[in-house]
């Protein structure tokens, strides 16, 4: 008897899994392959699930996996299908077992209520990490002021300043507050409109900033109804709107429009709530080191969104 | 100056790598400025701000666009000539030789690239195995199907073209073979040898080969043949195709059968085959008495344990010796002492498996010396678990039944659920012996003793805090060899308490006599 033998099983266990993940069984498509992660394709669902590997990043739509997985056996256009929690790759012995993986929720707490000095310290990190990778958004050069409420649309009249990027941003950010503030989703669509796919990254550096910026709402949003209801109105428009940037970063909108986020921002949320000095200014570079700049990018959104409903708030 | 710019058709890149990328682009003679991002909308309208681009291009948001600026249409040309290979050149592999690999997509593929290959394992969703199992046989390649849910139906033709072409069908639901020394699915590295295997049942060949290599022996081949083979309608297919196959292999000369008993028909067939073979065969049709097999060469045998002795006798030329239905004597005096501390309450033995065949095996041993014996996967119906989460008189589970793996990984590699069970038996005052399989091997968990150990001790807390001995029986199923380092295994059980035997059968019997000697 003659056999010779090329292929290894290999079966890995979820350590943990996004609530966004299906529940039944599913087939998909490799969409797009990085070093420690892969985006799939879902076949009956316009969005993306991510497996990554990583001891401690969740995502809503996230399937991880604390231990290194030979991502580079797969190839983008590859299959993969769900059957009774297995996760198999066709022409791969590479399987990922889904069962018994803990549900990981990724919905922030409602009504966070930042101190200052918590928000201010986030902001100074922000802007000294983003100046020291020479980022092209520096969130300092959207406003003048450093105060807890930017003086929103007091730069008015002043020098142009930052990248090409933070002056094409500049604009429709403040016009996005202002239309907050007074609860008018047609005008922040067409801010969002000016912001969607714009800058460098996979996820680029506009959709990062709405992404965060739908944190801070969400967070402090409440129970007043007419906050959710403007989140809601927003979020179908952007929904719609998303369309006009890449499937990857559109799933991360997504999620961020139903209130779901990593839990990266949810743990930074946290900080910031919680004002625990030296565990905000670490969970804070965590958050900002996501990508080249996306992690930037989103706690910029971030802070401003927090401050969008909070001015009659007492931390003043 | 001059401006160009190149769409790539749906590539992604990290941030990182992007930012990199764009530097590098920068770095090209020739090149002033350049810029690599999604093509959204947005991106182009500030391309076209920032002058890298002469007028805006339909957007393309999932697409990645590389914009560069030169002194001249050849240095920009160039500048995306290199940028386009330098991306292509990430999303492939490179050999030593500098030919670009592309991981295999399909068989046909795989062929490609190793054309003296002639086996494919398959391990897809059960509903797309049978199709992906067809296209291999049509190729001309052996299959072990690894994945279940496929139906006899579909396995019947599937087995019937393979013999046709001469080739073997290994499956569906074959988790366990080794071919060639190279274990697959869940196997032990095991010494090659002489003796053939074929299985129909996966923990069965694990025991069987790993005792063949304790004991000295070694192995051909261990074909596994998947759980339906023997039934009446697929007609064993498989074992008749590796009876033949191991009868025409000169490195065969014992050929050893693991199986539950097969209809009667496929039995004779079976034993026709194996008797036409002309070399030694022990068969272990588990649960059948082994005189109804032994004729001839064939000689039929009780346990998994004593298969493996039989072959390997059988392949170091020595005379079999009759095989004893009693716990070896070695074990005597530890089964006495531990009966003597056993207080009167204590009577039962509570086995807990990961391997179904190790469980099936313990209901035969240890009903015939204890009497009933309740279980999730009975010998009777009548002696049915009332509720599986909850132990009966003396009781063996098998906690690799679908009713426990809902929702969890196999036992062999979650131990989370026999732990439990383990602290649940122990707080019972009934319970007398805990026993317990381990299962090393590919596949399975890297350091199962690492697993138990602390629900052991946590046990025995429990025993001792209540004045009562607990005493934990298993045996490690593995060799030397296996990547879990079978030594360090059984001296990490040992030091826990654990009364380590040789096999599965050993472990029913003195678990059995520790309660009956008391």
């Amino acid at each position: 008897m003659y056999l010779r033998l090329y292929l290894y099983f290999m079966q890995f266990h979820a350590a943990s899994l996004g609530s966004a993940i299906p529940k039944n069984n599913f087939d998909a498509t490799i969409q797009s392959l990085f070093d420690s992660s892969l985006n799939l394709r879902l076949e009956h669902e316009d969005r993306l699930i991510t497996i990554l590997i990583s001891d401690h990043y969740d995502l809503p739509q996230g399937i991880r996996l604390d231990e290194k997985i030979p991502l580079h056996s797969l190839t983008v256009g590859l299959r993969a299908a769900s059957r009774g929690g297995i996760l198999r790759f066709d022409s791969s012995p590479l399987t990922i077992d889904l069962r018994g993986a803990p549900i990981w929720e990724g919905k922030i707490p409602s009504l966070i209520l930042p101190s200052e000095q918590a928000w201010s310290i986030t902001w100074r990190v922000l802007n000294e990490q983003q100046r020291l990778k020479n980022t092209e958004l520096i969130a300092d050069d959207l406003f003048q002021s450093r105060s807890l409420h930017p003086p929103f649309g007091q730069r008015a009249g002043q020098a142009e300043q930052g990248s090409l990027l933070a002056r094409r941003l500049r604009q429709p950010i403040l016009q996005l507050i202002a239309a907050a503030e007074q609860l008018d989703s047609r005008s922040a669509k067409d801010a969002a409109q000016n912001m969607i796919g714009l800058g460098p990254g996979v996820t680029p550096s506009g959709d990062d900033v709405l992404i965060g910026f739908l944190a801070g709402l969400h967070s402090t949003a409440g129970n007043e109804k007419e906050r959710p209801a403007f989140i809601q109105t927003f979020g179908e428009s952007l929904l719609l709107l998303s369309e006009e940037t890449n499937e990857i970063s559109r799933t991360y909108l997504y999620h961020a429009i139903h209130g779901q986020f990593s839990s990266s921002i949810i743990a930074l949320l946290d900080a910031i709530h919680n004002g625990d000095e030296p565990r905000l200014a670490l969970v804070s570079k965590e958050t900002m080191r996501v990508g080249h700049s996306s992690g930037m990018d989103s706690v910029t959104g971030l802070l401003i969104g927090l401050c969008v409903w909070n001015k009659e708030n007492s931390y003043a | 100056m001059a401006t160009a710019q190149r769409m790539i058709k749906n590539l992604y890149r990290d941030s990182v790598s992007l930012m990199q990328f764009s530097e590098k682009l920068r770095a090209l003679e020739g090149v002033k400025q350049a810029s690599a991002v999604m093509a959204t909308e947005n991106n182009i309208s500030l391309l076209v701000e920032a002058g890298l681009l002469a007028s805006a291009v339909p957007p393309s948001p999932n697409d990645l666009m590389i914009v560069v600026e030169g002194k001249d249409d050849s240095s920009t040309g160039a500048a995306l000539d290199q940028a386009e290979g330098m991306l292509k050149a990430k999303s492939t592999e490179t050999d030593e030789g500098g030919v670009r690999r592309v991981p295999p997509r399909s068989i046909e593929m795989g062929l490609e690239s190793m054309s003296s290959a002639n086996f494919v394992l398959i391990s897809t969703p059960g509903e797309y195995a049978a199709a992906e199992a067809r296209k291999a046989l049509q190729l001309g390649l052996h299959v072990m199907m690894f994945s279940d849910n496929v139906s006899i139906e579909e396995e019947i033709p599937l087995k019937q073209y393979a013999r046709e072409h001469d080739l073997l069908m290994m499956g569906p639901d074959c988790g366990t073979a080794i071919i060639n020394g190279i274990p697959l699915g869940f196997a032990n590295l095991v010494r090659r040898g002489d003796i053939g295997v074929v299985a129909a049942s996966g923990t069965g060949l694990q025991q069987v080969t790993c005792l063949i290599d304790r004991f000295g022996g070694g192995i051909t081949q261990a074909i596994g043949t998947g759980g339906h083979d023997l039934k009446s309608e697929v007609g064993g297919i498989t074992m008749l195709q590796s009876i033949a196959a191991l009868t025409a292999d000169p490195q065969t000369k014992v050929i050893l059968l693991v199986s539950k008993p097969p209809s009667p028909d496929v039995m004779k067939k079976v034993l026709e085959k194996a008797g036409q073979s002309g070399k030694p065969v022990v068969v272990i049709f588990i649960g059948a008495d082994p005189a109804s097999v032994t004729h001839g060469k064939i000689i039929g045998v009780k346990t998994l344990e004593d298969a493996a002795v039989a072959a390997v006798n059988f392949s170091k030329g020595k005379a079999l010796k009759k095989f004893s239905n009693s716990m070896p004597a070695k074990y005597s005096a530890v089964e006495k002492s531990s009966a003597r501390k056993l207080k009167k309450t204590q009577k039962y033995v509570r086995a807990l498996f990961s391997g179904g065949t190790f469980c099936y095996e313990n209901l035969l041993l240890m009903s015939e010396a204890l009497g009933p014996v309740y279980s999730n996967i009975p010998l009777k119906k009548e002696h049915k678990l009332k509720d599986v989460w909850k132990s009966q008189e003396h009781t063996a589970i098998d906690l690799g039944d679908d009713l426990f793996t809902q929702g969890r990984p196999h036992p062999m590699i979650d131990f989370r659920l026999r732990n439990e069970r383990i602290i649940q038996e122990a707080k019972d005052p009934s319970t007398a012996v805990i026993l317990l399989d381990v299962v090393l091997g590919y596949g399975s968990n890297m350091d199962p003793a690492g697993e138990l150990v602390p629900a052991i001790l946590e046990a025995l807390k429990v025993a001792a805090k209540a004045k009562r001995n607990l005493f934990f029986v298993g045996f490690v199923c593995g060799t030397d060899s296996d990547p879990q380092n079978l030594t360090r295994q059984q001296d990490m059980l040992r030091e826990a308490g654990v009364i380590l035997t040789e096999s599965n059968a050993q472990a029913a019997r003195l678990a059995a006599a520790i309660v009956s000697g008391r």
